[in-house]
């Protein structure tokens, strides 16, 4: 036994003190070690043995951070960041995944007319389509004063069969004329920006967003396992009758 | 019966090796642990450093004394020096007064015991 291993020993039943002031302490030992060059005995006989010390030490003294405190500080310090780390992950996928999935722009703020210039793009125009199907799609509808529909498409499918007009896997803008009548959609994105005329709807598995724009509708809308916002049945020349089967239906917001 | 006796003199001393420390301070100025060990040695007051090393720490903590290191400039080693702070300044008479007012208590009790 050396003087270094009572200061070791003296150190170890000192963790109970705040760090400061236990080096305080464990540097005036050393002191005294080389002002009077004391032996281990000599240390045992002066101050008692380290754990005597240290108690004396201990006795009234602010015991703030015990050692046992000290690690669970310690573990509450890590545990911090990483709950801080998480919830940073967090928000930034839930940024990220805002940012990839939000409306490139607010649709709303276009009709017909003024879509066309916003999305300058090829748009296709085809006579004698009535009905419209989607599928795992996200379209955009605005309803125009032509004959003819008109539509502008990125993506893998559409294609026309006699009077239908079918559009998968793909993100169209499409303006329809008053003889399209039917839509209907299966695990798609359907937006639909102040209908004009009356439409018969048939989502599955779809979410939809109507934008009203302070225009009237009279709804029939027949839902089964799906959440339909409350939309307001008004007397109004336009009928929108919608059969929604697990689906989301609800007002556009931006 | 030793353990109670040491136990008595433990709590005994540490208020009446307080008052001397805060005496000598005062009197003497700043002083590191051993110096005062071993001016009290001469004085007649045997104190081990177990006992005045802890009690000085305390007393700082109390804010009765204020201590710095004191670094030799050519050899030697840091000592770590106390002196009396202010509020150990302040509270100094208040203790002497007490402790002059229990020794002369104590003296009437011992004395009035033969008039019983």
């Amino acid at each position: 036994m050396n003087t270094k291993s009572y200061i070791k020993q003296l150190k170890q039943h000192l963790l109970a003190l705040d760090t400061t002031k236990s080096n305080e302490i464990i540097k005036e030992i050393e002191s005294y070690i080389q002002e009077s060059n004391a032996s281990y005995e000599t240390l045992v006989e002066k101050f008692g043995k380290p754990n005597e010390l240290a108690s004396n030490y201990l006795e009234d003294m602010p015991q703030a951070t015990p050692k046992n405190n000290s690690f669970w500080k310690s573990t509450k310090k890590v545990m911090t960041i990483v709950a801080s780390t998480i919830l940073a992950i967090i928000l930034i996928t839930s940024y990220i995944v805002y940012e990839v999935t939000k409306d490139s722009f607010d649709y709303s703020k276009y009709d017909a007319t003024t879509i066309t210039s916003k999305v300058n793009d090829l748009w296709i125009n085809i006579d004698g389509i009535t009905e419209i199907r989607t599928e795992q799609a996200e379209v955009v509808f605005y309803w125009g004063e032509n004959e003819k529909l008109k539509y502008n498409c990125k993506g893998m499918d559409y294609s026309q069969t006699g009077s239908v007009l079918t559009i998968k896997q793909a993100h169209c803008f499409i303006i329809l004329p008053k003889q399209t009548t039917k839509i209907t959609s299966f695990q798609a994105d359907v937006i639909l920006i102040a209908p004009k005329y009356n439409v018969n709807l048939d989502f599955r598995q779809s979410n939809v967003r109507i934008a009203e724009m302070g225009n009237s509708y009279n709804y029939n809308i027949s839902a089964k396992q799906s959440k339909v916002e409350n939309f307001n049945s008004k007397q109004s020349d336009t009928t929108i009758n919608a059969t929604v089967y697990q689906s989301k239906v609800k007002h556009y917001k931006y | 019966m030793e353990d109670e006796y040491k136990k008595w003199l433990a709590q005994y001393r540490k208020g009446y090796i307080e008052l001397c420390t805060l005496v000598t301070l005062k009197t003497k100025g700043a002083m590191h642990g051993l110096a005062l060990i071993r001016f009290f040695e001469e004085m007649e007051l045997l104190v081990n450093e177990g006992t005045l090393y802890p009690l000085l720490n305390r007393m700082e903590t109390n804010g009765w004394l204020s201590s710095s290191w004191n670094i030799p400039k050519t050899k030697g080693h840091p000592k770590r020096e106390y002196e009396i702070s202010k509020k150990g300044e302040i509270i100094l008479p208040t203790l002497l007064e007490s402790y002059e007012l229990h020794h002369k208590s104590f003296t009437k009790i011992k004395e009035s015991k033969n008039e019983y």
